[in-house]
């Protein structure tokens, strides 16, 4: 051990103020929108925007408090939808990934087919999906899954390719199997990459999942904001609106969250 | 371990492009030696371990590992690369062990878990990383990365130490420092040596005997006998005969002042 050595180790280490910083990731946000409601305030009394048109701030936070339950129900079911349809959609992207990366034929034949899939927009295929399944659980399970699914693969063909090719020569030299590279090679090089591309496919079958309620309403915050919507209900709409970007935020971070704890290494 | 190689020749075949790596290598290794490889970029020194590693067939030719031809990895040589290549979500510890773990996999272990762990435990206390054993690599310099690559590359106990350029990316420093450290290692553990680099003072420092290749299509064009004492001290590198061995090396090459490169010498 040399004094370079614990040097070195040293400046790995949690500097002052970290602490305080930790908080401040919380309290800043919050602040912010503070400021921006009391601007909205401020704007309809500069500009005298009639309430269907611009609501103040006090009728969203009553909506918020008197209705927050029916929100809240209705956000939960929403997200039953957007929770399935990223499991399926992060399954079959993570094991698309794997055979695409491994497999020439299949990355030749079926690559191409994943892309055009992602790359048409789901609104082109809502009407057919209705027709085959009707408007209930199963079609809007497959926009979110088709929105989610696409990222997963894409990253995790990254993480696959990007490992060290020395490290696997390493492998092959102790005579150890390709499924071992796999295992205890590929497979954790390339978790950060699948993980971020499975947190960028929870956003899009989050976004997949309200939209599909707006477009066919049936049940979920997307179809009750449609329904506020044609009773000019717009105090309903900001606030199903801010619910949804609670959750969201919630999903997001804690994902996020997620990632950094499994990936501490990266 | 000896090593013996006869005649190699490699040769790259893409669907665009056809390389000759490597072309008539033969030389002789004796058991416990420390031999260098120089030469310039590109000239094959790199396929040339990976031919006797057994990771690569080579086109003509052939590699006899104690007398026995090499037909493919065999689990029993330590590989040192020019990045350390840790495993980053493993710890040092983990790391020192990966080795067990692939030989385990295949059967093919000589000796018990415990047995290993023993040895990995003193294998980072002679590399002086022992307070280290928990930590993770990215806590740790690259130096003492590579430090721990040459623990894992030892921990089967292998007879073959290969070293590809392996202080090529640290500063001259601590290049110098590694050096020391790595013919500390080695005087502990006498193994077989092939060390490859393109850093004429590192091969003579370390070395017994330094074979000096051509540029690609690489061969051997000669070798210098390193006839400084061991065990070699750091004041060495500042005697005149560290750096007779140095100009000798670099003529051999053909890098001397004013020479010209051997390709270049016009031909009638």
């Amino acid at each position: 051990m040399t004094a370079t050595d614990v040097a070195q180790a040293e400046s790995a280490a949690p500097q002052i103020g970290e602490k305080s910083g930790r908080i401040r990731r919380f309290t800043d946000p919050l602040l912010f929108a503070a400021i921006l409601v009391f601007g909205w305030q401020v704007a309809i009394w500069v500009t005298g925007f009639h309430p269907v048109v611009l609501p103040p701030p006090s009728r969203v936070f009553d909506i918020l408090s008197n209705q927050g339950d029916f929100l809240v129900d209705n956000m939960l079911t929403t997200l039953w939808t957007i929770g399935w349809g990223f499991l399926i959609g992060g399954v079959f992207g993570l094991v698309s990934g794997i055979l695409i990366n491994y497999i020439p034929p299949v990355r030749r034949a079926i690559y191409p087919i994943l892309v055009a899939l992602y790359v048409i927009p789901k609104a082109v295929f809502i009407p057919l999906f209705i027709l085959w399944w009707g408007a209930g659980l199963q079609y809007k399970l497959w926009v979110t899954s088709l929105l989610a699914f696409f990222p997963v693969t894409e990253n995790t063909i990254t993480g696959l390719q990007g490992v060290d090719r020395e490290m696997v020569e390493l492998t092959q030299s102790l005579q150890g199997s390709q499924f071992f590279t796999f295992r205890k090679i590929s497979l954790p090089f390339a978790m950060p990459f699948v993980l971020a591309g499975l947190r960028i496919g929870l956003t899009e079958a989050f976004i997949g999942g309200v939209l599909s309620e707006i477009i066919v309403p049936s049940t979920g915050i997307g179809s009750r904001i449609v329904e506020a919507a044609a009773f000019s209900n717009t105090e309903f709409i900001i606030a199903a609106i801010m619910v949804v970007a609670a959750f969201g935020v919630v999903a997001y971070f804690g994902f996020l969250w997620l990632e950094r704890k499994i990936t501490f290494w990266y | 371990m000896g090593i013996k190689l006869d005649g190699l020749r490699k040769v790259f075949q893409t669907s665009d492009l056809t390389v000759e790596a490597v072309r008539d290598v033969s030389a002789e290794i004796q058991d416990h030696e420390f031999v260098s490889i120089i030469g310039p970029s590109g000239c094959g020194k790199s396929t040339l371990l990976r031919l006797v590693s057994g990771l690569l067939p080579p086109t003509e030719g052939t590699v006899y590992l104690d007398d026995v031809p090499v037909v493919g990895p065999a689990g029993n040589i330590g590989f040192v690369f020019q990045s350390p290549t840790l495993l980053k979500w493993r710890t040092v510890f983990k790391n020192v062990m990966f080795p067990y773990e692939v030989l385990a996999s295949q059967k093919n272990v000589s000796a018990s878990k415990a047995d290993f762990e023993t040895r990995a435990h003193e294998l980072l206390k002679m590399a002086g990383l022992d307070e280290f054993t928990d930590a993770y690599p990215k806590q740790l310099s690259g130096g003492m990365q590579q430090r721990v690559s040459i623990c894992r590359a030892l921990i089967h106990d292998p007879e073959l130490l290969l070293m590809d350029e392996p202080f090529g990316a640290l500063d001259e420093f601590t290049r110098e420092f590694m050096n020391e450290e790595l013919l500390r290692i080695w005087g502990e553990t006498k193994k077989t040596v092939i060390f490859v680099t393109h850093h004429i003072p590192e091969a003579v420092f370390l070395s017994d005997r330094i074979l000096v290749m051509s540029r690609r299509p690489g061969t051997i064009l000669g070798e210098v006998v390193v006839d400084l004492p061991r065990p070699r001290l750091p004041e060495m590198r500042e005697t005149v005969e560290f750096l007779e061995q140095v100009v000798a090396t670099r003529h051999l090459i053909g890098l001397g002042a004013g020479d010209v490169p051997p390709e270049e010498v016009p031909t009638l």
